[in-house]
């Protein structure tokens, strides 16, 4: 890294099978300044492994057949998708499209 | 920057549908919803102006947003009814927890709820079916004794139509499974609309063209608390495999649902869903002398 960027801090709100594969309601993680969604994703998933099984579809590279992932309130296809601005105190919400029922 | 709703022209949007390219506030997609489904109410004719409506709830985001789409279409038809139906499958620690949160959601909106059970009804509960030696998958059991059951439970409350939850990534799934299987009888019977059989009540499927993105929006945009997990006993693999087929492809090529689900109305037949004649246990309509219902719950 060539220089240093501030941390921004970014609240994860995880619903259904994604609560269940971090063992967690939800958790804080930070990205550096100027990051975008898909960024905040790979951090995600950096940091709890066994949500990439569930959120992210690799033959297609996206969240996006697993989950509406919301940007304060927004769904993020509704942004830019996965190359969403996030701003320092953004709330993610991670939804499953498939539930129970 | 938010981009401004398509439909008003007022607000901002928070939902992008890629198939439409149509971008709603949430008071635009909630009554969009509700339009689409008025819509498909009255191009499928599924109710009358005094209907008793059984509603299949389960608990999950799809029969939750039913029941209160449903709640708001029919206080415009002051004739008309609306009942909840579920089914207590016996699955500890899923369904049980799944049915409270059926029952506040009827609470809320004053709907009556009759509940019924596999036990009293084929004397063994999931639970059970899912522990003993069986020939079929547990889905198999489960959505076959499901049907039955919510059909008796409709029955019981004296409904002439049971509404369920089926979104058109189920009924997308479906058609593509009865084509892969090459079950022709299947895709001959395809009707969201249902048909009336004497000895059943007509099944409607009021969210046949909503697709499950937009009914989990819903449900959460609305606060609706809904069951989050799948069944632990969920284990369909064609559907989980054409599920995955349907998702990708409808990122790559926005609408594929909605023609998968087209050509399924295209390519029906009018010969009846190959129903020949009735089930000599119960007297229901079946497709041989024993129903699937009596079969797998060992009545025959």
């Amino acid at each position: 890294m060539s220089g240093w960027s501030a941390a921004m801090r970014v609240e994860v709100r995880l619903i259904g099978v994604f609560r269940e594969a971090a063992g967690s309601t939800g958790l804080v993680i930070e990205v550096e300044e100027g990051s975008r969604l898909v960024d905040v994703v790979d951090r995600l998933v950096e940091r709890v492994p066994g949500l990439g099984d569930v959120l992210v579809d690799r033959v297609v590279d996206s969240y996006a057949p697993n989950a509406l992932v919301l940007v304060d309130g927004v769904e993020a296809s509704n942004l830019e998708g996965p190359m969403t601005p996030i701003g320092d105190g953004s709330t993610l919400v991670l939804l499953p499209v498939t539930h129970g029922g | 920057m938010t981009p401004i709703c398509t439909r008003c022209r007022e607000a901002p949007s928070i939902y992008y549908r890629p198939y439409s390219g149509e971008r709603l506030c949430g008071a635009c997609f909630n009554e969009s919803l509700l339009e689409r489904v008025k819509k498909t109410v009255g191009k499928y004719d599924m109710f009358e102006y005094d209907s008793r409506i059984a509603v299949g709830v389960s608990g999950g985001k799809d029969s939750l947003t039913l029941l209160r789409l449903l709640d708001e279409l029919e206080r415009d038809r002051p004739y008309a009814e609306l009942v909840a139906v579920c089914v207590d499958e016996g699955v500890t620690g899923y369904r049980d927890e799944a049915l409270s949160l059926a029952e506040k959601s009827c609470r809320e909106l004053g709907v009556e709820l009759h509940r019924v059970g596999f036990g009293e009804l084929f004397g063994e509960t999931m639970d059970e079916i899912a522990a003993r030696d069986r020939e079929l998958g547990t889905c198999s059991y489960c959505g076959v004794l499901r049907r039955r059951a919510l059909d008796e439970a409709a029955k019981a409350v004296d409904a002439d139509r049971l509404a369920t939850g089926h979104n058109l990534d189920d009924v997308a799934q479906g058609v593509l499974m009865n084509v892969l299987r090459g079950d022709v009888v299947r895709i001959d019977g395809f009707h969201p609309g249902g048909r009336s059989l004497e000895g059943f009540v007509r099944r409607v499927k009021p969210l046949c063209e909503v697709p499950e993105r937009e009914t989990t929006f819903y449900a959460y945009v609305n606060g609706l608390e809904f069951q989050s997990l799948p069944c632990p006993y969920a284990e369909e693999a064609m559907r989980s495999d054409v599920r995955r087929f349907l998702n990708r492809m409808e990122v790559s090529h926005p609408g594929t649902k909605f023609t998968v689900y087209r050509t399924g109305l295209k390519i029906r037949g009018r010969g009846g869903g190959g129903v020949v004649g009735r089930c000599r246990v119960c007297g229901r309509p079946a497709r041989g002398d024993l129903c699937r219902a009596c079969e797998l719950s060992g009545r025959g």
